[in-house]
C-alpha cells in the first residue's frame, strides 16, 4: 500500500521534472539551429540590420584584417556570460532571435547574457556565499562596490582593458574617481558626467529639481515665467490662481502640489540656497542651514494660505501624477512627477501645457545654483574575480560602450540615423512604436541595456523634433539663470551597510517624514519655527553630530581626490 | 498491534505506559506511525533547526563579508540599542493598537461571517458569497493599497457618498488625519482578510452533524439558538486555535501592508514595530539588529502562545494538542 | 423525521433572512469593487486613465494593455512554473502534513511529548535569511525547482490545523478498523483522509494560494529565468522602474507631442488581473469538498 503511493508519487514527480525541463530544453535547442550559421558569418547578417554606414566599413574591414577592427569582433565564438543586476524590477530576457539588440549583441560579439535579478539582501547573500556570478552590476554609491573593491573579489578593469579592449571609452575622469585605496580600477558607471566626456560629446549636467506650471493659466492670470524666478513672484502666482478660482474642467486648480514623501523640502530649500558644504569646506546638513528653515516658512505659509493642501503629504508618485494629467494642479516641482504626466495633459488638451518654469530664488541668493542630479553614475559595474571569460567581457562593455550601441539601446536597432548636424534623425515607423508602444518597442528593437553607458552621448546628440517642448528640453539643458554643479563629492557619503552610522542616518530620515508635516501645517509662522527647533534638537538627540562628523571624512577624501579645496560653487 | 486494541478511549497516557512496559516499540504499528511523523520531524530539523545558528548574530556585529561564526561577539549591544530607542514606546503603542482591533474586529470578523454563509438557504447564492468574499485576498497589497488611497482622497468615492448622505459638511483627505489610521487600517484590514479567513470556518461548519440542528428544529429552537447553542460550540476547536496564533502573533503587524499607507501626516500613527525593524534594520543591511530584535519577538510569541494555550485548556478543556 | 416542517423553513423567507440576504449583498459588492475597480482600469487606454474617473467601467476600451501583458513570453514560461509548483508543491505538502497530523493524533504515539514541541518551536524561531541562504546553497537546492517544493514539504501551522479536525473524528472507526486487522497506513489512506476531505480541502487551498502568491523564492534562490514564477514578473511589472530610474538617470525626457496610450498603470492592472484570475477560478472547484453531511454518514456507519 504504502508503497503503491510513494512510488506513484514520485512518478508524478518525475513526469512534473521532466515535463518542466523538457519544456527549457526545447527552447533552447529550437534556437540553436538558427544561430549556429549566424554566429560565424556575423558581419553579413549585420550589414543588411545597421542603419549606420561607418560600422557597416567596420564591419567589412573586420573581415579582412580582425586585428584592426573593434576588439569585440576578434573573437566571436559563443560564450556565456552571466549577469547579476541588483534591481528586482529589472526583467529583461536576452532574446538574440526577436530583439534586434540582443541579436546584434551576439553577432557581433559572441556573446549570450544570462541576465540574473534580485534585491540588495540576494546581492548580499551572493557576496556571502561566493555565488557571485561574472559581472555584477549595484548602485554605484552603494558601500557593496566598496566591500567588493577592498577584499579582492573583483578584478582590475585596467589591464584588461589594455590587452584585449583597447577602444573601450570610458572618461579617464571616472577611471581616476573610481580608482580603489590599491591603485586599481574595478567598477565601470553609467550615466556618469564628468569634464572630459561632456566636453567631448557635448553634454551637460542635468538636474531634476525645477518647477513647472501650466503655461495657460499663468495667461489666464495674466503673469509669465520671468515673474516666477523668486520666492516672492511664485506665491503670487499662486494666490493669484487661489483668488480668482481658478477651474479646470469644472474643478478647482490647487495652485501647488509636490510630493513631501520624495524630497520636495530639500528641493526648495537647494532652490533657496540651501548646500551641503559649510564656508570652510566641511560638510554639514542640509537640515541645520537657514535656507532650509526659510524653505520651512514659505511651505508653512503656502499651507496656512490653502495653497498647498494636506495632499502634497497623501499623495504617492501616481496619484501626483494623475492630478497632473487632470489638469488640477497649476505647479509642481521636480522633472521626475512632471515628464510622463504633462504629455497625458497635452494630449487630452493641446492648450494644457505644463512649462518648465526654471527656479526661484529666496532671500539669501540671486541666482540658484542647483547641484547634479548624480554625476558618479547610477550604477556600478564589476567583473568577479573567478570570472570565466574575462577577455570577452570587456570586449562586451567595449561593445556596449561605443557610440552607435549606446545609440542603438535608446533609440532601437534601426530605429535612427546621424544627420548632417550630428544629431540623431529617427526613423519614423520606430519612432511611432516608442511613442506609442514602449513595452513593445523595447522588445522588438531597444536594448534596456544601458548598464554601462555615458549619457552624454545620448545629449550631444539629442534630435530636435520635440514639438511643442523643445525649448524646454532646450532651455531646461542650457538655462543660464542657474548654475548646476557637480555633486560627485557630495553623492558619495553613503555610510557602510550594516554601520551603525547607516542605522542613525535611517532613524534621522524616518523622524524627518514624521517631523515634516507638524513643520509645515503649523498654525502660525512661529509654531512652525518652534516645531523645527524641536524636530532639529530630536535630530541631534538621534546622534545627527555623528552621522555629519563621519560623512565629513567622506566628503574630504572625496574633494582631496578631485583636488578640489571646495565643492560647493558659491564657495569658490 | 496489539496497544491500540487493549485500550479504551481517552486514555492515553495510560496508553504511553502500557506501550513502555511492554517494550515494543517496534511493533508494526508503532513502527509505521514514526515513519508518518518522521519525514516531517527531518524536514523540521532541515529548514528550521539546521539555520538556528544564525540567531547567535544577535549578539554578533555581522557584516556581509564576515561569516556567522567569525563575526565579532557584542553581547547585548543591538538589544539595548533597541530598548533604548526614543522612538520605541510610539512604536510599541502602535503596534499594540492595531494588533488590540485586530484581536476585537479582525480576528471575530471571518467567524460571523461563515455562520452567516451558513444560514443562506439558496446554494447558489451561498456559494457565490463564498467565491465573492475571498477575491480581495488575491489583489496584491501594492495594488489594494492603491485603490484605497485613491478612494480615500477628498476626490474619491468615500468623500463623494459621505457628503451625498450629509455625514460630512465637504471633502476630507482622510489619509492626512493620523487619528483615522487605525480605524481605516483595521476596516481595510478586514475586507482583505475576512472571506478567506472564513475559509476555515466554513470547513469546521462542514463537519458538524445534521442531525443536531434537525433535534434542535424539534426542540424548537431558533435561529441564532441554533448558532449559538451548535455552531459555535462544534468549531470552537478552530476557533481557539486561530484566537492562540492571534494572541500569540501581538507583536506582527506585516510591512508590506502599512509601509504603502504611510505618510508624513500619519506616521506618529503607522509606525509598527515590523515597519520600524526593517527600516532601520533589514533597509541598512544590518542584519544583526533585526535579528536581535526577531529574537526578542520570538521569544515573547512563545510565552504568549504558552499562556493563552494553558489558560484555554483550564476554561474551554481544549488548546493546540 | 421532521419532513415536513424544513419544508416549510426553506419556503418561508423571515425577516432574518432577507436582512440576511441584504448584508451579504452589501458584502460583496465591498469585496467585489476592488478586483472590478482593476479589471476597468486595465481595459481602459493608459493616457486615458491617468486622467482618473474610471470607477466602474472602462470610458476608452482597448485589449492593448493585456497584449502588452503576454508580449513578453517570459510569462508564459512563468505561468508553467507556477502552475507545476502548485500542483506538487500541494500535493506534497499536503499528504505529508497529514500523514504527521494523523501520527500525532494517535495515542499510542511513542516520544510525542517530544516531537509536539520540537514542532511547535520552528513556528516561532527561525535563524533568520543569511543561514538559510547558506543552507539552500550547500544543499544544491539554489537555483533549482525543487527548492519551490522542499522547504515547504511541511508546515507546522497547517498540521495543526488537521490535526485538531483529525482529533474530532470517531476514535471507534480507528479501533473498529484495527479490530479488522487494518494496518495504520491503511487506515489513514482509506478510512482518515476521505474523512478529513473539508480540511484537507481547505489547506490544499491555502497552499496553493501561498504558493501561487510567493515572489520571495524565486527571487531569492533561483537565478535563472527559465524558474521565473508569475508573482516574481508581476513584482517586476508592479515595482515602477521610472522611480528607480528617475534617481540616477536623464533619461525620463520622453519625446513626443503625444504620450504613449500605454502607461505603467494600466499595464500594472492588466499584468495583476492576468495573474490573479487563475488562482481564483480553483476555489468553486474545491467547494464541493465544503457539503454538508460528508462525515456524518461515515461516522455513524
Amino acid at each position: 500500500m504504502k508503497r503503491k503511493k510513494w512510488i506513484s508519487l514520485l512518478l508524478v514527480m518525475a513526469v512534473g521534472l521532466s515535463l518542466f525541463s523538457g519544456c527549457g530544453g526545447r527552447e533552447e535547442t529550437a534556437s540553436k539551429p538558427e544561430e549556429a550559421p549566424a554566429a560565424p558569418e556575423s558581419s553579413d547578417t549585420e550589414t543588411q540590420e545597421a542603419p549606420d554606414a561607418e560600422a557597416e566599413t567596420d564591419a567589412e574591414n573586420s573581415e579582412a584584417a580582425a586585428a584592426d577592427g573593434p576588439s569585440w569582433k576578434q573573437d566571436t565564438s559563443d560564450c556565456t556570460v552571466t549577469w547579476f543586476m541588483a534591481y528586482d524590477w529589472y526583467g529583461k530576457k536576452f532574446d538574440e532571435v526577436n530583439n534586434l539588440f540582443d541579436k546584434k549583441l551576439y553577432e557581433e560579439t559572441g556573446v549570450k547574457i544570462d541576465i540574473q535579478t534580485g534585491d540588495t539582501d540576494k546581492l548580499n547573500m551572493l557576496i556571502q556565499t561566493g555565488k557571485l556570478p561574472d559581472i555584477v552590476t549595484m548602485d554605484a554609491n552603494s558601500t557593496q562596490r566598496k566591500l567588493l573593491e577592498d577584499n579582492g573579489m573583483v578584478q582590475p578593469l585596467e589591464p584588461l582593458m589594455e590587452q584585449y579592449a583597447p577602444d573601450l571609452e570610458v572618461p579617464q575622469s571616472m577611471i581616476d574617481w573610481y580608482t580603489a585605496k590599491d591603485g586599481h580600477w574595478y567598477s565601470i558607471a553609467s550615466y556618469y558626467y564628468g569634464d572630459d566626456n561632456i566636453a567631448g560629446n557635448q553634454g551637460y549636467y542635468e538636474t531634476h529639481n525645477q518647477n513647472y506650471v501650466r503655461e495657460d493659466i499663468l495667461g489666464q492670470i495674466g503673469m509669465s515665467i520671468d515673474d516666477l524666478q523668486t520666492k516672492e513672484g511664485f506665491l503670487n502666482a499662486l494666490r493669484a490662481v487661489k483668488e480668482q478660482n481658478i477651474q479646470y474642467n469644472g474643478q478647482t486648480v490647487v495652485p501647488y502640489m509636490v510630493l513631501f514623501s520624495d524630497i520636495a523640502d530639500i528641493q526648495v530649500a537647494q532652490q533657496l540656497g540651501a548646500h551641503e558644504e559649510d564656508a570652510e569646506g566641511n560638510f554639514q546638513s542640509l537640515y541645520t542651514t537657514p535656507e532650509y528653515r526659510e524653505a520651512m516658512l514659505l511651505f508653512n505659509q503656502m499651507y496656512r494660505e490653502g495653497l498647498l493642501t494636506d495632499d502634497s503629504f497623501t499623495v504617492d508618485k501616481s496619484q501626483l501624477e494623475q492630478e497632473i494629467a487632470a489638469g488640477r494642479v497649476f505647479a509642481s516641482t521636480a522633472k521626475t512627477n512632471v515628464s510622463n504626466s504633462k504629455l497625458s495633459l497635452y494630449a487630452s488638451d493641446n492648450n494644457a501645457i505644463m512649462r518648465y518654469a526654471g527656479q526661484f530664488t529666496g532671500d539669501n541668493n540671486e541666482k540658484s545654483i542647483i547641484p547634479a542630479q548624480n554625476n558618479m553614475g547610477w550604477t556600478a559595474t564589476l567583473v568577479n574575480k573567478d570570472a570565466q571569460n574575462p577577455d570577452r567581457i570587456i570586449r562586451l562593455f567595449a561593445y556596449l560602450n561605443s557610440k552607435e550601441a549606446t545609440l542603438d539601446n535608446e533609440w532601437g536597432v534601426g530605429g535612427w540615423t546621424l544627420g548632417d548636424d550630428g544629431k540623431v534623425v529617427r526613423d519614423s515607423e520606430v519612432a511611432a512604436l516608442r511613442d506609442a508602444n514602449p513595452t513593445e518597442f523595447t522588445a522588438k528593437y531597444a536594448g534596456d541595456m544601458g548598464w554601462t553607458s555615458d549619457y552624454t552621448i545620448i545629449q550631444g546628440t539629442y534630435p530636435l523634433d520635440e514639438g511643442v517642448w523643445s525649448d524646454d528640453t532646450y532651455l531646461m539643458t542650457h538655462d543660464d539663470r542657474i548654475e548646476i554643479y557637480d555633486d560627485k563629492c557630495f553623492a558619495d557619503v553613503a555610510p557602510e551597510a550594516g554601520s551603525d552610522e547607516a542605522a542613525i542616518q535611517a532613524r534621522i530620515k524616518e523622524y524627518r517624514l514624521q517631523a515634516l508635516g507638524r513643520i509645515i501645517t503649523a498654525s502660525s509662522a512661529e509654531q512652525c519655527e518652534a516645531e523645527l527647533d524641536a524636530a532639529l534638537a530630536e535630530m541631534e538627540n538621534l546622534g545627527l553630530s555623528k552621522l555629519i562628523s563621519y560623512q565629513n571624512e567622506l566628503f574630504q577624501a572625496n574633494k582631496a581626490k578631485l583636488g578640489l579645496k571646495f565643492a560647493y560653487p558659491g564657495n569658490k | 498491534m496489539t496497544v491500540l486494541e487493549k485500550t479504551k478511549r481517552g486514555g492515553a497516557p495510560e496508553t504511553e505506559n502500557t506501550a513502555k512496559k511492554r517494550g515494543n516499540f517496534l511493533t508494526n504499528d508503532q513502527f509505521q506511525m514514526q515513519t508518518m511523523i518522521w519525514p516531517g520531524l527531518i524536514l523540521c530539523f532541515i529548514f528550521c533547526y539546521i539555520p538556528m545558528y544564525g540567531i547567535i548574530i544577535a549578539f554578533k556585529n555581522y557584516t556581509v563579508l564576515s561569516s556567522v561564526s567569525s563575526a565579532e561577539w557584542v553581547g547585548f549591544k543591538y538589544f539595548r540599542e533597541f530598548f533604548n530607542d526614543p522612538a520605541l514606546a510610539n512604536v510599541l503603542r502602535n503596534t499594540l493598537a492595531l494588533n488590540g482591533l485586530a484581536l476585537v474586529f479582525s480576528f471575530p470578523a471571518p467567524i460571523l461571517l461563515a455562520l452567516f454563509i451558513n444560514e443562506i438557504k439558496n446554494v447558489k447564492f451561498k456559494k457565490t458569497i463564498q467565491t465573492i468574499s475571498y477575491l480581495p485576498h488575491f489583489l496584491s497589497w501594492v495594488i489594494f493599497g492603491g485603490i484605497v488611497l485613491e478612494m480615500l482622497m477628498p476626490n474619491g468615492v468615500v468623500s463623494a457618498v459621505l457628503c451625498k448622505l450629509g455625514i460630512i459638511a465637504e471633502p476630507v483627505n482622510f489619509m492626512a488625519k493620523g487619528e483615522y489610521f487605525y480605524a481605516i487600517y483595521t476596516i481595510i484590514s478586514v475586507i482583505k482578510s475576512v472571506g478567506f479567513g472564513s475559509i476555515l470556518y466554513v470547513a469546521a461548519i462542514t463537519g458538524i452533524d445534521q442531525e443536531l440542528y434537525e433535534a434542535a428544529t424539534v426542540d424548537g429552537c431558533g435561529r441564532f439558538q441554533k448558532m449559538w447553542y451548535i455552531t459555535v460550540p462544534c468549531i470552537a476547536g478552530t476557533i481557539v486555535i486561530m484566537l492562540i496564533f492571534q494572541i500569540s502573533s501581538i507583536l506582527n503587524t506585516g510591512y508590506e501592508q502599512i509601509i504603502l499607507l504611510q505618510n508624513s501626516l500619519n506616521l506618529a500613527f503607522s509606525e509598527t514595530l515590523d515597519t520600524y525593524v526593517y527600516k532601520i534594520g533589514i533597509a541598512q543591511s544590518r542584519y544583526s539588529y533585526a535579528a536581535a530584535v526577531g529574537l526578542l519577538k520570538s521569544i515573547m510569541s512563545v510565552m504568549l502562545m504558552l499562556i493563552a494555550n494553558q489558560t484555554s485548556k483550564k476554561t474551554l478543556g481544549r488548546g493546540l494538542f | 423525521m421532521s419532513k415536513p416542517k424544513k419544508g416549510t423553513l426553506l419556503n418561508r423567507n423571515t425577516a432574518f433572512d432577507r436582512v440576511n440576504y441584504f448584508v451579504m449583498l452589501i458584502l460583496a459588492f465591498v469585496m467585489v469593487y476592488p478586483l472590478w475597480y482593476c479589471i476597468a482600469g486595465s481595459l481602459n487606454e493608459g493616457i486615458d486613465y491617468i486622467r482618473g474617473g474610471v470607477f466602474l467601467w472602462p470610458r476608452k476600451w482597448t485589449l492593448a494593455n493585456y497584449k502588452a501583458v503576454f508580449l513578453d513570453k517570459a510569462i508564459l514560461n512563468a505561468f508553467g512554473v507556477t502552475i507545476l509548483k502548485c500542483l506538487i508543491g500541494t500535493v506534497t505538502s499536503v499528504l505529508c502534513t497529514a500523514m504527521a497530523s494523523y501520527a500525532i493524533t494517535r495515542p499510542g504515539l511513542k516520544l510525542k511529548k517530544l516531537y509536539i514541541p520540537f514542532i511547535m518551536l520552528t513556528m516561532f524561531f527561525s535563524g533568520g535569511l543569511i543561514p538559510y541562504f547558506i543552507l539552500i546553497v550547500d544543499l544544491n537546492l539554489y537555483d533549482s525547482f525543487w527548492v519551490y517544493i522542499i522547504p515547504t514539504m511541511f508546515s507546522a501551522y497547517n498540521m495543526i490545523i488537521i490535526q485538531s479536525f483529525m482529533r474530532d473524528l470517531s476514535a471507534e472507526l480507528i479501533e473498529s478498523a484495527k479490530l479488522d486487522g487494518a494496518s495504520e497506513y491503511r487506515i489513514f489512506f482509506q478510512i482518515i483522509l476521505p474523512l478529513s476531505k473539508p480540511v484537507l480541502a481547505t489547506i490544499a487551498l491555502f497552499t496553493v494560494v501561498t504558493h501561487w502568491n510567493s515572489y520571495f523564492d524565486s527571487m531569492m534562490y533561483t537565478s535563472s529565468q527559465e524558474l521565473q514564477t508569475i508573482q516574481l514578473f508581476l513584482k517586476k511589472v508592479i515595482t515602477d522602474p521610472s522611480v528607480s530610474r528617475g534617481l540616477g538617470s536623464a533619461a525620463t525626457i520622453a519625446i513626443p507631442d503625444q504620450a504613449a496610450t500605454l502607461t505603467p498603470q494600466v499595464v500594472k492592472l492588466a499584468t495583476m488581473v492576468v495573474t490573479a484570475l487563475p488562482v481564483v477560478c480553483i476555489y468553486p472547484f474545491l467547494q464541493r469538498y465544503f457539503v454538508k453531511g460528508v462525515t456524518m454518514g461515515a461516522v455513524k456507519g
